[in-house]
């Protein structure tokens, strides 16, 4: 190993190489090189002219140059340079590295560890041993101690897995450890500190002087760390306060993260020279706070830079009364689905009967019209309510009929009824939000009326207690105190029978007023407290080791952090409690100046770093570089156009089609047929639900758009109406999710057209029952078993579809003659229209037209007036799908008409 | 004739034609002007037909008036043939600095610019070959364009080239080769007793010898290869070899009636057109 200041080589005897440049210089010299080559048309003339030089053409001396460096570099880079500038170690035992791994080396410890690794490499050049002192204790809990004697390899893996700790560093402990240490010789000693004092900083150094001469390295003072304080929330928002050691002005930025690391606000301290803390505030709306999980000091690492939020910040919990009976089921007619759907982007919704809400600890609850409660229930609620919970009711028919109590207002019985078909009102619009109530700033908009709504009994406080008012000045939200909460009643209903609100955007917004409403702590703190999830050293939130205890809650505020106890976040789910170093750690004090004998350094970058790939790479280039100029001289152009030709991207590659837009498929009525594979089934699918569009345009007021192809698996299916699906043999049955989302779609009113398209085949009756002849057949089978499909029957001959627009008495497509079946039972919440639709008569080939409007398909046997006739029944189809069953009422036209007296 | 089908049938037509026909414009013919013969097309009688005649003569309209089968005569066609002759060896291909027109190019453009001009003046030009064809008018400059293609090379000529007396020829080519073999054309020209024009056609590359260093020179038709140390240190006697071949070219071409052109391919075609047609436009000293 030769040194040359900063500056080492391990094979040195290689650089003897470069003993043999003027060689090469005079190699290169006297070899010139190759000519380049002419074509030249009056050679001739040049033949026999005497040339007046004999000496051969030179070498041009750049390129000679350029050729002498190549060759040094070669020489240089086997020679494995290495920059190596630390020069650190005196004496010659071993050496001992003390390093501080606590809380605030976190925002340096790629520094600090740089320094440590310097310095054991440089053991290693000199073959000295290490010891390494870690001033933390370990996350197994043990003291500090100083470690075996190793060689610097195993030192460096063993200071490559040291991390820092989120607690602080036991300085009295390790000097104690070093005090009980007997030395034989004495040791080089270098302590790579993180620059705080820590309490027991001048002891520590005391007892590292006994062991040798000692270099300590801290990073600047800019660098050190940051103790951010725990936020306090304000009326107006919320107060964070860091503390730092010391060091020159500076503007630090707290951010408040959600969950997902996303920033919701941020506040600006400004620290004066040498000022030690700084506080500032985040006016921020409260709900955006609500969302806040840890406050963060910006580009600072370390658990000291956090400090994470308790459940008492978190989203309210609301709670919906589960419902026993009425429309639950159907999603658009269900009192708890407007709720659900305004509350779960601010809220955790939670669904339980009411006496486990209580016990969930939700802050709101709201209970629509349909919850019945009992007297235990109710009992429990006010209870629940002196406790500071907001329930919040709302109006309906049973609430009219019956009144209630835990209400804000007395109500008076019976409902207001406003428009109809008897009576001359209007519903009444949205008016005013008085400002004393927690709506005080909304804008009613002008689309939301109510049109039925309880009253309440007039009270010399109604004026006090109306949150939200109707244009003509009646109280349609009031509220009112009940103990440490809030019973709120809104005067109509929760789902959209009384009052359009609940479909307006107003809805969320009053509802977002009323959930902040609900308690902001936690509750008491009381008992153990298990560890849910711990910080690491940097700040990042893990799961805790097997040496974090539990917490006692009654001593939580003076529980210090330490391997037992790692800040983090602490107590059951839903009531988490968390445990901030910035709430327990003293503020940081700068460590003084070492004592005697403690030289001083900045962490610079100590580390080796070889130096031959660099010479190597400049050499490969240089090489080159000399390739390049040697074919210029010869006459060779580079074709630099054709080299950026080459590295073109060949070709762009097509995008591909993009998906169906749901929202085109939402904006017009649109035919669906679902593609099975096949190209010549889904072909005529297409046109024959084009045709089937053109006839009902040409024919009906239903204009449908373009027909839409579907794949059950993927797109989303609520769009279309009707959906045809022809038996397809030989595919693959649907997912099982396909099969769910299929059942759905008949469930919330789609029809599903199923055709085997096999009356050819097999003539005769269609029967579902008994073995399937066909292979279409069996697909049919499988598939209905898949969907579960309700019972089935043959189409009664005063069934709608025989006159849902045209008088039909059978359903003919390219075939005619087969039973076509619907559900025995269709539901009512579909108007009675059957979900299901089941024929053999290969309807889509009989509508499909071709472009001129030329149908494609033959049918059999019945010629045009068939086709006319599937016509009509596609009609009929798409009629009854669309209109429901109010053709039903003829059914009693013949009797209407015979008591006329016809 | 709309615009689209002028740009196709311009497509249609080779470049140096385009170029030719481009450069013609641009040059006036001499005030002499060459419009001493009648035109060529012209009836000038009918007389009965004699055996030998060609049937294509026959005029059978106004035969089928009289008994006798009557041949269509026309006037004496008095148009004088203009030879060319083009150097085709691979010592033409040759543009000294990328991007030059080689030789071969100017020369060809040089030909068909002439022959556009004749024959404009009504005259005729024919390449020098074994069985030449004349070619009158300009519509069929491309037909030119190909026979030049297809002329022989100096050393396959036919042994009599049946110019006619006192033709004119034009000759365009470098003129570098050994004398061996443009002397006999020369010989065979002069036998004939044509009038003849040379137009030496040289890169730029060839008077100046502009390379630099250590160059081997290779020769386009086989003649072997020199190495030269420093080109610097011949240029002078190159150039010097250069002007004495020249000389030696001017001598050859100092008979009555013959005249020589020098040009450059950097310089412009239409300066050495118009002294070629002036040339070709002055009376022969014998006259006719």
């Amino acid at each position: 190993m030769l040194t040359i200041g900063g500056l080492a080589f391990a094979a040195p005897w290689l650089l003897l190489g470069l003993a043999a440049l003027p060689a090469v210089w005079w190699l290169l010299r006297l070899l010139p090189p190759r000519p380049r080559t002419v074509r030249f048309p009056a050679v001739r003339l040049l033949f026999g002219l005497r040339q007046e030089e004999r000496t051969s053409e030179r070498t041009p001396i750049w390129m000679l140059l350029l050729r002498i460096a190549i060759a040094a570099l070669a020489i240089i880079a086997a020679a494995e340079p290495i920059l190596a500038p630390g020069n650190l170690l005196t004496g010659r035992g071993p050496v001992l590295i003390a390093i501080d791994d606590g809380w605030a080396s976190a925002a340096d410890w790629p520094v600090l560890r740089e320094a440590a690794l310097g310095t054991v490499e440089e053991a290693g050049r000199t073959g000295r041993t290490v010891r390494l002192l870690a001033l933390a204790p370990d996350a197994a809990g043990a003291r500090p101690a100083i470690g075996d004697a190793m060689p610097p390899e195993a030192a460096a893996a063993a200071l490559a897995e040291l991390e820092p700790k989120p607690w602080p560093p036991d300085r009295g402990a390790a000097a104690e450890a070093l005090d009980g240490f007997g030395t034989a010789e004495t040791a080089a000693v270098v302590w790579v500190a993180d620059g705080l004092d820590h309490g027991s900083a001048d002891r520590f150094a005391r007892s590292l002087r006994r062991l040798g001469p000692v270099d300590m390295i801290r990073p600047a003072v800019g660098d050190r760390a940051h103790l951010l304080r725990p936020a306090t929330r304000e009326p107006a928002g919320v107060r964070v306060a860091v503390e730092r050691a010391g060091g020159p002005a500076a503007t630090v930025l707290v951010d408040a993260l959600d969950g997902n690391g996303r920033r919701l606000a941020t506040a600006e301290l400004a620290f004066a020279a040498d000022e030690r803390r700084a506080e500032g505030g985040i006016g921020s709306p409260g709900e955006l706070l609500n969302r806040t999980e840890r406050f963060q000091v910006r580009d600072s690492r370390g658990a000291g830079s956090v400090a994470l939020v308790g459940d008492g910040w978190r989203r309210r919990k609301v709670g919906l009364a589960a419902q026993a009976v009425g429309t639950a089921g159907h999603p658009l007619l269900d009192d708890l689905h407007y709720l659900r759907s305004a509350l779960a982007p601010f809220a955790d919704v939670v669904e339980a009967p009411v006496p486990d809400l209580l016990d969930a600890d939700v802050d709101v609850l709201a209970l629509t019209d349909a919850t019945e409660l009992g007297d235990g229930a109710r009992d429990a609620l006010a209870a629940w309510l002196g406790a500071g919970g907001v329930l919040l009711r709302f109006a309906g028919p049973r609430l009219a009929e019956a009144g209630g109590e835990l209400l804000p207002v007395a109500v008076r019985k019976g409902e207001r009824q406003l428009g109809g078909a008897l009576s001359w009102t209007r519903p009444q619009r949205f008016g005013t939000f008085p400002g004393t109530g927690p709506f005080a700033g909304l804008r009613p908009s002008s689309d939301v009326s109510v049109a039925r709504q309880v009253l309440a009994e007039p009270a010399p406080d109604l004026p006090d207690r109306t949150w939200a008012l109707l244009e003509d000045g009646v109280a349609v939200v009031t509220g009112a105190r009940s103990g440490a909460g809030w019973t709120v009643l809104v005067h109509t209903s929760a789902n959209a029978d009384w009052s359009n609100l609940a479909l307006s955007g107003l809805y969320p917004l009053m509802l977002r007023r009323l959930v902040e409403l609900g308690g902001t702590d936690a509750g008491p703190v009381s008992g153990r407290l298990e560890p849910a999830r711990v910080l690491d050293g940097y700040g990042r939130l893990t799961e805790p080791g097997p040496m974090v205890l539990p917490i006692d809650g009654g001593r939580l505020d003076a529980t210090r952090p330490g391997p037992s106890a790692p800040p983090g976040l602490y107590g059951r789910a839903g009531a988490r409690h968390a445990f901030n170093l910035g709430a327990a750690a003293a503020g940081p004090t700068l460590l003084g100046a070492p004592p005697d004998g403690v030289g001083e350094r900045a962490p610079t970058s100590l580390r080796e770093r070889p130096l031959w790939p660099f010479a190597l790479l400049i050499c490969l280039l240089l090489l080159l570089a000399d390739g390049i100029a040697a074919l210029g001289y010869r006459g060779y152009r580079l074709r630099i156009a054709a080299l950026a030709a080459c590295a073109l991207p060949l070709a762009l590659v097509p995008g591909t089609p993009a998906a169906a837009d749901d929202r085109d498929a939402a904006a017009e009525v649109r035919l669906a047929y679902v593609v099975t594979g096949d190209i010549s089934i889904d072909t005529t699918s297409r046109a024959g639900l084009l045709g089937l569009s053109r006839v009902l345009g040409t024919r009906t007021s239903v204009e449908p758009g373009e027909p839409a192809a579907v794949d059950v698996e993927r797109d989303e299916l609520a769009f279309y109406p009707v959906l045809y699906w022809p038996m397809a043999p030989g595919r693959d049955d649907p997912s099982d999710s396909a099969h769910a989302r299929l059942a759905r779609y008949v469930a919330l009113g789609g029809m599903l057209v199923l055709d085997t398209r096999d009356h050819g085949a097999v003539a005769g009756r269609f029967d579902l029952r008994g073995r399937a002849t066909t292979p279409e057949r069996a697909r049919l089978l499988r598939l209905l078993a898949g969907l579960r499909a309700p019972p089935l029957g043959p189409v009664a001959p005063d069934h709608v579809l025989t006159r849902a627009f045209y008088l039909l008495r059978d359903f003919p497509g390219r075939y005619a003659g087969g039973t076509v079946w619907v559900e025995r039972r269709a539901s009512v919440l579909n108007d009675r229209v059957p979900g299901y639709v089941i024929g053999p008569h290969d309807w889509a080939a009989a509508w499909a037209e071709d472009r001129f409007g030329r149908p494609m398909h033959a049918v059999y046997p019945g010629g045009e007036r068939q086709r006319e006739m599937a016509f009509r029944f596609g009609v009929n189809l798409v009629m009854h799908a669309l209109t429901g069953n109010y053709k039903a009422d003829q059914v009693h036209v013949p009797a209407v008409l015979e008591r006329l007296g016809e | 004739m709309s615009v689209g089908r002028a740009e196709r049938l311009a497509a249609r037509l080779p470049a140096p034609v385009v170029a030719a026909l481009r450069i013609a414009d641009t040059v006036a013919f001499g005030a002499h002007g060459l419009r001493r013969a009648g035109p060529g097309y012209a009836f000038w009688q009918y007389r009965p037909y004699a055996l030998g005649d060609p049937a294509r003569s026959v005029d059978w309209r106004r035969s089928a008036r009289e008994d006798r089968i009557l041949v269509r005569e026309r006037e004496r066609e008095a148009a004088q043939t203009v030879w060319f002759w083009e150097d085709r060896s691979a010592s033409m291909d040759y543009g000294g600095a990328p991007g030059r027109e080689t030789k071969a190019e100017r020369a060809r453009l040089l030909v068909l610019a002439a022959a556009v001009l004749l024959m404009r003046a009504d005259e005729q030009i024919a390449p020098i070959g074994p069985s030449p064809i004349r070619y009158r008018h300009e519509r069929q400059l491309t037909a030119v364009d190909l026979a030049l293609d297809r002329a022989p090379p100096v050393d396959r000529l036919p042994p009599d080239l049946a110019l006619g007396r006192h033709a004119q020829a034009v000759l365009v080519g470098d003129f570098l080769d050994d004398e061996r073999e443009l002397v006999p054309l020369f010989r065979r020209l002069d036998h004939e007793r044509a009038r003849v024009h040379l137009v030496q056609v040289l890169d730029p590359a060839e008077r100046d010898l502009p390379m630099r260093g250590r160059c081997r020179f290779e020769g386009m038709e086989g003649e072997g290869s020199l190495l030269v140390q420093r080109v610097g240190g011949i240029r002078t006697a190159y150039r010097e070899r250069l002007r004495a071949h020249n000389a030696g070219l001017e001598r050859r071409a100092a008979r009555p009636g013959w005249t020589l052109i020098r040009h450059w391919t950097d310089s412009s075609p239409a300066a050495v057109l118009s002294a070629l047609t002036r040339q070709l436009a002055e009376r022969p000293p014998g006259g006719c």
